[in-house]
């Protein structure tokens, strides 16, 4: 969840010795404004300014959710409960955290309290949500990465739900340990343990995992096709 | 996965992910959707009401160390004006009986249905309302206050140093919890305070000086104004009520196992033994004193059980402290423990004290 800016329009140019060119209508400037200023029109009700918080970040959300386990179905839903979250609780945010960071741990509390609640925990994640973009890369190749990542989000599927939090924060989100700390409430050297551990358990499964293994080792092969130069060299 | 390491071959999913677009999500229906539930002020799962500001007067703070488990229940002097919460708590009950406290805002209310609720804020606390119970949050954030309006609420700290991290009001009644087991009880007239495991600290907020301390198992009563009508009493503890987390917290002085288990009461030591430990005690005293914030004016007094083990060559190998000291003092107390030697001895030393620390 990246910086938020939010854009309002200023007051026109005025002239070099500080009159104003009454006869110029005022540009349509705009002028960037931090998160701040969006929570705080946030805070007063301000509905535009809810709007735009919600389409600034509501991909950010929707991707974190995916990532902590929610299924597909579950998207649409959770991404709306996170954001009456904040709707409801706006008011409550007082800034000694970022925004990201609120939200963040917004989000978690919610997948985790969806997840806790539905009782039973998905086995398995069994196709990969289409992404929005459009990618790049050949259509094989496509698939061979979903299918890669489809395995990905199982192994993370069986992880604990506070390992796979911390993980997926860190690994995925790119958060440091510190951040992840406020986000789930757990001091620093908890976290650092969490994935230690989260790690760990994750290449063990790959190393269990039969699936996987075959995926990654036809990834292997396809490399080496593509790539007969790189093969002569090592060798 | 020849050639390569798992550790790679993982750093590659991780790649892969990260290259994945953000799911495809119908956004103008889930906007439309989102915005209809602001404009109608929707209610999240659980029910959530502005709940009175009036709080009370009289105090109950707890003295003792780290892991905490309360229980408090009020069974009467429900206020008038609460009455319309207990004709709405069964719509309160949510669908698992489990909500996110972290959720909670100061000055909303949960009550609970036909069955158990429990509320749970992150790595900080659970606390879990009997059927018919209300509550509401007073503070959240690191130092969460819960006031009970009716019914019962057994609450389970996560140990921390912080001082007052969790507290529960009932009616003119507030119990802050560092760490023990206790049940705090809402009668016709007054408060009744059980401990179940560790020691509590009793004062009132207004108008009280003197602090009552109770270690488990004993019980005592209190006027509304906080002060006690009832001396303390030895009781066998209540059972915790089901989906109680007992978190129970022994810390130890080195890797042998703890000489004493919490119901055993202290043994009588010879004259030779008391004299050889009484460093060890000295060194605890000093700990608690060194460590224990001063609070104004306030006396702080904790009673533990002291159960140390020595080998035979006179090395202290564990200390056990039931109910447990704070986690400062504790580790305090680990540091000069580990440099300090009883006199040797054929079989080794196990002796258990009574302890009463003052500040």
């Amino acid at each position: 969840m990246g910086a938020v800016v939010s854009v309002g329009p200023i007051r026109g140019p005025e002239s070099a010795s500080g009159g104003k060119l009454a006869s110029v209508k005022p540009a349509k400037l705009y002028v960037v404004s931090d998160a701040n200023d969006l929570v705080e029109r946030c805070r007063s009700g301000d509905r535009g300014a809810f709007r735009e918080l919600f389409h600034r970040h509501r991909d950010d959300v929707a991707r974190l959710i995916r990532r902590l386990g929610a299924s597909p179905a579950d998207l649409e839903d959770l991404t709306q409960e996170v954001f009456l979250q904040v709707h409801r609780s706006i008011t409550q945010f007082r800034g000694q955290s970022r925004l990201s960071t609120w939200l963040y741990r917004l989000t978690v509390n919610v997948v985790l309290m969806h997840r806790r609640a539905a009782g039973s925990r998905p086995t398995l994640i069994a196709a990969v949500v289409e992404p929005a973009g459009g990618a790049e890369s050949a259509p094989d190749e496509q698939v061979a990465r979903r299918r890669r990542i489809a395995a990905f989000y199982a192994l993370l599927e069986r992880l604990s739900d506070k390992k796979r939090a911390v993980f997926v924060l860190h690994e995925l989100e790119g958060l440091t340990p510190a951040d992840i700390a406020m986000v789930v409430g757990a001091p620093v050297l908890t976290v650092r343990t969490r994935l230690f551990y989260a790690r760990r358990e994750i290449l063990q499964m790959m190393e269990d995992d039969p699936t996987l293994s075959g995926l990654l080792a036809q990834d292997i092969e396809r490399e080496r096709l593509l790539s007969p130069s790189l093969e002569k060299e090592s060798t | 996965m020849r050639g390569r390491s798992l550790n790679d071959a993982l750093d590659e999913l991780i790649q892969d992910e990260a290259k994945e677009g953000a799911p495809a999500v119908d956004w103008p229906r889930v906007e439309a959707r989102l915005f209809d539930k602001m404009q109608a002020g929707a209610q999240p799962r659980f029910e959530m009401r502005r709940a009175p500001r009036k709080m009370g007067i009289a105090a109950l703070v707890g003295v003792a160390a780290a892991a905490a488990v309360i229980a408090v229940s009020v069974h009467s002097h429900t206020p008038v004006s609460l009455a319309h919460n207990v004709a709405s708590s069964t719509a309160v009950q949510t669908e698992h009986g489990t909500i996110d406290g972290d959720r909670l805002e100061a000055g909303e209310s949960v009550a609970a249905g036909s069955s158990e609720l429990v509320v749970s804020h992150t790595e900080r606390a659970s606390w879990t309302l009997s059927a018919g119970s209300i509550a509401h949050i007073k503070r959240g954030g690191d130092h969460i206050v819960v006031v009970l309006e009716r019914g019962s609420v057994l609450a389970s700290v996560t140990p921390s140093p912080t001082p007052e991290r969790f507290a529960v009001e009932a009616g003119n009644t507030r119990v802050t919890v560092h760490g023990t087991i206790f049940r705090v009880t809402r009668a016709t007239e007054g408060v009744s305070v059980e401990v179940q495991r560790g020691t509590v600290g009793i004062r009132a907020i207004e108008g009280g000086t003197d602090e009552v301390s109770l270690t488990a198992p004993s019980s005592a009563h209190f006027r509304e104004d906080g002060t006690i009508d009832e001396r303390p009493r030895v009781s066998a503890p209540p059972p915790i009520a089901k989906g109680a987390a007992d978190v129970k917290v022994t810390n130890k002085v080195g890797s042998a196992p703890a000489p004493g288990s919490s119901r055993r009461r202290p043994t009588a030591p010879s004259a030779e033994v008391r004299a050889s430990v009484a460093p060890v005690i000295e060194a605890v005293r000093r700990c608690f004193t060194e460590r224990t914030e001063e609070r104004g004016d306030m006396h702080v007094s904790v009673q533990t059980i002291l159960a140390l083990q020595a080998l035979p060559s006179g090395k202290i190998s564990a200390a056990v402290f039931q109910p447990p000291l704070a986690p400062n003092v504790e580790q305090c107390v680990a540091q000069r423990l580990a440099g300090m030697r009883l006199p040797s001895s054929n079989q080794g030393v196990q002796f258990e004290q009574a302890i009463v620390l003052d500040r």
